[in-house]
């Protein structure tokens, strides 16, 4: 079994020029994990998903490492949230796409797959293999739904 | 004293100095490349001296600054430890508070608190504990990082050279020549005060005066709660309680007879045995097993290979000869030589790596010693060793392990510290920083 047994074809996607504001949308809509980017020839470009959303507007530095115990003493103020975000949702989402998220192909084992979730709790893009465009999405239902023999 | 010295040859005739001289010129070459992890080098350099008969395992061990590591080894675990407790985080978001928010003050308060907690801690620990916090405040002023990074990067380099703990060199020329944590204070920390507000008056007029922030996000920063930056209470008092008593422990190190190594790692059992008490017995390995993975062990040996190294070539004659060199240039004129040595030093730490520099140079101002006059009249040139290689750091972005630690996170956090856009602007005040120490030392000691 591979991943291709398992993957939702033709999955929703955006394109890397689309605003940061309209994926949000779709990703809020559908409480998609991750969306997947993708260039004007359909490559895909990377992730962008619900973490991502929300690490926009927190200081970059309290998500990296750990570096800062807890953002505790900042004060709370949902206007000002707000704020961020309407001031970064005109922006391309490419700006704050994940291009480091791990991908796999159409021929990738399952157990390959399964470690991946294991190890980076997403959902998983599928792309083909030489010209990287994005034919499917894996998720750990689809998987764990497959092991059940669902499928 | 206790940096062990080997006692010289007399006279070293060329064929006995053609090993170790290649050996050294190799390994340090190898260090400044930086293509393998600087402390493999040093101990292959080291193993290799040992193996080629250069001198045996029982000189080797006693060319080792035990006192050094021990320092080294002590400090680093007790900023282990205290950091957990986040109360480097509230000090510094206090500081931007007593500013009232303002931009231009902080750019004042954040670097001045950097260059104070650097002088008795780690400089890279300090920038790790006061960059991230520097920039959720930006964040909240919504002012640009930049300018900020710069002189928390300067001010950890100038705090550092102000004691015996600030910075390795200073912890290397200490224990070398038997001067006290008392020394460093009464002959470095003045012009080091001088250096810090010259430096802090051009920060204001490069960006300070020019920054703005408007009242709603001032008020963000004023509305911080920094109390709540604090992790854990009881360890943050325990932590400064320690500190504290360490920092007086060094004071008065003369009467208590106690060498500053002996006092680091005292400290830093008192402040384990504070942390792992109130908790189960159970957990006890854990936490000490976490306060141990605090020390950096990449220094700790890259330390261990470069005393065993210049053990080695201190050994053949090379740093007599080197001496003689040295003594010929100068006239054997002391004031020539502290002037070289602080000029000399600041240029070369701002692009090697000033610890390896400094190693050779214990040697071979020991060397210098008796043909100078004497160890009173050599204490100028241990001072401008000092100033030279730490404050040298800054005139590059690869002139100190802080520097490249605050780019490094930056760059995390999406703000470019460019190597040349840094230099341009470091290299002229780290000369402007010298020309002060210049002054200084001539003043101070001729």
């Amino acid at each position: 079994m591979n991943c291709a047994t398992i993957m939702t074809p033709n999955p929703k996607a955006v394109k890397e020029s689309e605003t940061i504001g309209h994926a949000a949308e779709e990703i809020v809509a559908h409480r998609y994990i991750n969306l997947p980017v993708v260039d004007a020839e359909g490559r895909l470009v990377g992730l962008f998903g619900i973490y991502d959303l929300l690490a926009l507007l927190v200081p970059r530095v309290a998500v990296i490492g750990n570096l800062l115990p807890n953002l505790r003493f900042v004060g709370d103020d949902a206007g000002d949230l707000n704020r961020k975000f309407a001031a970064l949702k005109t922006s391309p989402v490419q700006r704050a796409v994940n291009r480091e998220a791990v991908r796999v192909y159409p021929d990738t084992p399952l157990i390959e797959a399964l470690r991946l979730f294991c190890r980076n709790h997403m959902t998983i893009p599928v792309v083909e293999r030489g010209s990287g465009k994005l034919v499917g999405m894996i998720s750990y239902w689809d998987a764990a739904r497959a092991i059940m023999g669902e499928t | 004293m206790s940096f062990p010295v080997i006692p010289l040859l007399a006279a070293a005739n060329p064929p006995d100095i053609v090993l170790p001289a290649t050996l050294f010129v190799f390994t340090y070459v190898a260090i400044m490349a930086e293509k393998v992890n600087r402390a493999i080098v040093a101990l292959l350099g080291a193993g290799l001296a040992i193996a080629l008969g250069l001198l045996d395992q029982n000189e080797a061990i006693a060319a080792i600054d035990f006192n050094t590591l021990a320092l080294l080894a002590g400090t680093m675990i007790i900023v282990g430890v205290a950091k957990k407790s986040g109360v480097f985080g509230y000090v510094a978001i206090r500081s931007a508070q007593l500013m009232r928010g303002s931009p231009a003050g902080i750019l004042v308060a954040l670097p001045l608190v950097t260059g104070v907690i650097s002088a008795f801690l780690n400089n890279v620990t300090t920038v790790l504990l006061i960059v991230p916090v520097t920039l959720v405040i930006c964040s909240e002023l919504r002012v640009r990082p930049y300018p900020f990074l710069f002189a928390e990067i300067f001010a950890s380099n100038i705090g550092g050279t102000a004691t015996l703990i600030g910075d390795p060199p200073n912890i290397l020329i200490g224990s070398a020549v038997g001067l006290s944590f008392n020394d460093f204070v009464v002959n470095l920390t003045p012009v080091i005060i001088v250096v810090f507000a010259v430096q802090t008056a051009l920060m204001h007029v490069i960006w300070g005066r020019k920054m703005e922030a408007d009242a709603d996000h001032r008020d963000r920063v004023m509305a911080m709660n920094a109390g709540d930056a604090i992790e854990d209470k009881r360890l943050a008092s325990n932590s400064l309680l320690v500190i504290g008593a360490m920092i007086v422990a060094f004071v008065f190190s003369a009467p208590l007879k106690l060498e500053a190594g002996t006092i680091a790692l005292l400290s830093a059992g008192i402040l384990m045995l504070l942390d792992t008490w109130p908790r189960h017995r159970d957990s006890h390995a854990e936490a000490v097993t976490e306060a141990f993975n605090e020390v950096e062990w990449i220094t700790i040996f890259f330390f261990i290979g470069l005393f065993v190294l210049v053990g080695a070539i201190e050994k053949a004659g090379i740093l007599d000869l080197l001496a003689r060199q040295l003594l010929g240039a100068t006239g054997g004129d002391a004031k020539v030589a502290t002037i070289a040595i602080l000029w000399g030093s600041a240029v070369l730490s701002a692009f090697v790596d000033n610890i390896p520099f400094v190693a050779a140079m214990i040697p071979l101002i020991k060397s210098l010693t008796p043909a100078m006059g004497g160890e009173q009249a050599v204490l100028p040139l241990w001072w401008s060793l000092a100033l030279g290689a730490c404050l040298g750091g800054n005139g590059t972005l690869v002139g100190a392990a802080a520097n490249l630690t605050v780019a490094g996170l930056a760059e995390r956090s999406g703000i470019a510290v460019r190597f040349m856009t840094f230099t341009l602007l470091a290299f002229p005040l780290m000369l402007i920083e010298i020309a002060i120490c210049n002054v200084y030392v001539l003043w101070r000691f001729f």
